[in-house]
């Protein structure tokens, strides 16, 4: 991620190389998940046909009728090729437990997980930021000390028992916001913030430890020669300076999310990708996995595209490196 | 039809407010130890009102000729009617859409005559044109669910808009009971021939008391009342429209927020509560809506290939298991311990219990006498063998199978619990790769044997031919009662004489209700009665 442009022409160059590693990633997402699904033993049709007790019997024609319907007669390898060249249109095929088109599935459920995604991305930021410049704030040191370790403890809870917890204390007891029902920003708030907590431990520690250092560095002696308040001091310059890390982080952060929206909206029953997710691999319903994997790798390339891209933007530094290399 | 026998157990009723609403319920209730009826109709109902319904999962399908998913079911009974309905407790066919019936000698015909009048909710006609193209595309779908029950199906013949005459190619006893179930709610003939998976997104068209009003996947499922509606099944108290205004579904999986949101009233109906948290729900303005579930009791199912090819290790199985330990350990007075092959809420149900008494010492007897002795770490051992069994397990793992595992290690039976996701889990069970399985079916039909038993079927547990197979024939072509009763005792003996099966307990179906729901009963198949169903 942090590696710097190349032989070649300037800044275009950069951008183009970044581009076309996020499609790598983007399709050996696709590979990877199609060789992997076909590994597992289990068989998707079977069990669509069988029922989950799998005593029902299928005569050999509604076997052979169904595998045809998804393609599963023909070679691995024509399979492959089919299956990337309509991923490349955005059809992933019909979902074998349903029969609903991947695409559709996706594209109803996605709009649910990108608001709970953003904003529990929004929560984990902010919480992260205020958290970590308190840890270097407050001036009992003690209580100091009390903020610097509970990132440690915010990123071992498991987002499953954090959501129960919010549940019964904030819906269940005090009826402050609804268990369940996707819309609405109340509906939002308690399941983007079981989303949020580990990103935000994550953040406030990457945080934290870098405006620590930035404390003692010889600039930051100048600058306190000078006359800065230590305040003054670290929310002009140290955040700045800790931008750079907690961007790496956020990369990182979306991957998390990602994993941990399944978790989240089942807990929350919120109808989004997790969901989908969660109910696809159970039943081994490859046309389902496949997508929902691809669409999170494109989420995931695009915002570490995105990242790379604000790196020369943020530290000047960068921006005369990635030029000076670029020449 | 065979009647249902079931225990009389000292009332553990639902704690109403009221004593007078107590004694309304238990006299509803009969000498019945379940409750099947929650609410008391003191001002008698009223009409009106959402019912917020928190299901424990979206089945993913509603189709309900696709798939036999309970969630499926409870959301459907409501959107179709069937040719007939079933009492829950005596078993009793009784009419419905259709007013009378006639079952040939042979069990091969079943002749209806619909009642007229009724229509589907695009207006057309529930006539003999409609149950034709109902069934006829039931029998070419896959046997996932209903279909399975309309095997050798040959045609539906149409005398005229109310006689209809349904063939199949053998005898076939079990379809009177099939036509009062949800999977084969008659559809309208347009909705035959529709797409099979818009049918799952809920495009079908049925003649029940509801109609779809929306269903969003891993969301939820909203119905509305259908105005006009005047043909309910025989056993029905309400003989017109529903009383609910609308009745929504929401599907929420984790337990734990299903049962907060019905005690945080943000939900009135609960389903399947959890047997932790059903104390919560047996009074404090709340109450449990629970019903033994009829067919095949969960059992451990047997592959009789390998070490349990040997009757007395299976025996030994039979033996070990205490019942009564295993409900008390991991469930509660909820539930009972099995005490037949079939629970004992299903149509022609045998008492069992002798054969299933708890015996580690004739256990031990039967494994030592079979040459499995015990070993130095307790398990027992054959010319250097251990004695392990491989329970394989649709993920993810019940509670039960480990207290299941400590029990059967008490007799030098190491189990392994392998479990494994559920695709993986039908193919193995398929290439016989298991030493056990657990597979219980609800049906309050005694057919649910064959299924599982008869050695012309798929046969998943490898049992050799035997007189079984004869006496599951003899259910299967008997077309009066006695007969088949006489049948069903027969099998049901045999399999445990020869401990074809371990029966375990009797599945449960717990329902947690708030006191504000009244009338809301449970069907024969355990389906949500929803057209009975006010609120205060």
């Amino acid at each position: 991620m942090s590696e710097l442009g190349g032989p070649g022409g300037g800044m275009t160059v950069y951008i183009a190389r970044r581009l076309a590693q996020a499609v790598a990633v983007v399709w050996a997402a696709f590979t990877v998940t199609f060789v992997a699904v076909r590994l597992l033993p289990g068989d998707p049709v079977d069990l669509m046909l069988s029922g989950t007790n799998g005593f029902s019997t299928p005569t050999p024609e509604q076997v052979a009728e169904a595998r045809a319907r998804f393609g599963f007669d023909h070679p691995l390898v024509q399979q492959y090729v089919d299956a990337l060249l309509d991923a490349t249109h955005g059809d992933f095929g019909s979902s074998i437990q349903t029969g609903r088109p991947v695409s559709s599935m996706i594209a109803q459920a996605l709009p649910s997980t990108l608001r709970l995604g953003a904003t529990a991305l929004v929560l984990a930021l902010v919480a992260g930021t205020i958290l970590g410049l308190l840890a270097n704030l407050v001036p009992v040191a003690p209580l100091r000390q009390g903020l610097r370790s509970l990132p440690a403890a915010g990123i071992s809870l498991p987002s499953f028992w954090v959501g129960l917890m919010l549940l019964q204390l904030l819906s269940f007891h005090w009826h402050l916001f609804p268990a369940f029902g996707g819309g609405g920003l109340r509906g939002l708030f308690l399941p983007a913030c079981a989303l949020a907590l580990p990103g935000a431990a994550l953040v406030a520690q990457v945080v934290g430890k870098s405006l620590h250092d930035s404390l003692r560095r010889p600039w930051a002696d100048t600058m306190r020669a000078a006359g800065l308040t230590p305040r003054r001091l670290l929310i002009a310059h140290g955040l700045r300076n800790a931008a750079i890390p907690a961007l790496t982080v956020l990369g990182l952060l979306v991957g998390n999310l990602i994993g941990g929206a399944v978790v989240v909206e089942t807990v929350f029953s919120r109808p989004g990708t997790g969901l989908i997710t969660q109910a696809a691999v159970g039943a081994q319903d490859l046309p389902v996995v496949q997508g929902v994997v691809v669409i999170a790798a494109v989420g995931f390339a695009a915002i570490n595209l995105l990242i790379d891209l604000l790196y020369p933007l943020l530290d000047p530094r960068l921006r005369a490196n990635t030029a000076a290399v670029a020449r | 039809m065979l009647a249902a026998v079931r225990r009389s157990l000292p009332h553990r009723m639902l704690s109403t407010t009221a004593a007078v609403a107590a004694a309304a319920v238990l006299a509803s209730c009969g000498s019945s130890s379940t409750a099947e009826t929650a609410g008391t109709d003191r001002a008698g109902p009223r009409s009106g009102g959402t019912l917020l319904i928190a299901a424990d999962a979206d089945p993913g399908c509603l189709d309900p000729q696709q798939t036999g998913q309970l969630q499926t079911l409870d959301i459907v009974r409501g959107l179709v009617d069937s040719l007939t309905g079933q009492d829950p407790k005596t078993g009793a066919i009784v009419p419905w859409l259709a007013q009378s019936w006639t079952v040939s000698p042979d069990a091969r015909q079943f002749s209806f005559v619909l009642r007229s009048g009724a229509s589907f909710s695009d207006r057309t006609p529930v006539d003999g044109q409609a149950v034709k193209a109902t069934f006829d595309r039931l029998a070419k779908l896959p046997p996932n669910g209903a279909p399975a029950y309309i095997k050798g199906y040959t045609g539906t013949a149409v005398t005229d808009a109310t006689h209809v005459t349904v063939s199949f190619a053998q005898p076939n006893s079990q379809f009177l009971q099939a036509t009062s179930t949800a999977g084969f709610g008659i559809l309208s003939v347009a909705t035959a021939s529709g797409p099979l998976a818009e049918r799952c997104r809920g495009r079908f068209v049925g003649s029940g008391p509801f109609v779809l009003g929306s269903y969003t996947p891993n969301q939820g499922a909203v119905l509305t009342r259908r105005a006009g509606y005047a043909w309910p099944s025989s056993r029905a108290t309400n003989k017109s429209v529903a009383h609910l205004n609308e009745v929504r579904f929401t599907f929420v999986s984790e337990d734990g927020a299903r049962t907060g949101a019905l005690r945080s009233g943000q939900a009135r109906v609960g389903e399947n509560i959890q047997p932790s948290d059903q104390s919560q729900f047996d009074g404090n303005g709340f109450q449990l809506v629970r019903m033994s579930a009829p067919g095949l009791a969960p059992p451990l199912s047997l592959n009789h290939q390998g070490i349990l090819a040997d009757e007395k290790v299976r025996q030994a199985l039979l033996k070990g298991i205490d019942r009564a330990a295993l409900v008390s350990t991991v469930f509660n007075s909820s539930y009972k311990p099995a005490t037949g092959v079939l629970a004992s809420t299903t149509p022609g149900y045998v008492d069992q219990s002798a054969k299933l008494a708890h015996d580690p010492d004739g256990a031990a007897e039967l494994l030592t006498a079979a040459g499995w002795l015990p070993g130095k770490d307790g398990i027992r051992a054959r010319d250097g063998r251990r004695l392990s069994l491989t329970w394989l397990i649709p993920a993810p793992m019940p509670p039960a199978d480990e207290a299941v595992q400590q029990q059967l290690r008490r007799i030098g039976v190491d189990v392994r619990l392998d479990a494994v996701p559920p695709a993986q889990y039908v193919s193995r069970q398929a290439a016989g790769a298991f030493d056990i399985s657990a597979v219980g079916t609800t049906r309050a039909d005694p057919d649910v044997l064959r299924n599982i038993f008869s050695t012309k079927g798929s046969n998943l547990w490898h049992l050799a031919p035997s007189p079984l197979d004869d006496y599951l024939q003899q259910e299967v072509t008997a077309s009066d009662t006695t007969t088949r009763q006489i049948a069903v005792t027969k099998a049901v003996t045999w399999i445990l004489d020869h401990a074809d099966t371990v029966p375990l307990y009797e599945n449960t179906i717990v329902h947690g209700v708030a006191d504000q729901v009244h009338g809301l009963r449970l069907t024969a198949s355990t389906q949500l009665d929803l057209h009975e169903a006010w609120l205060e």
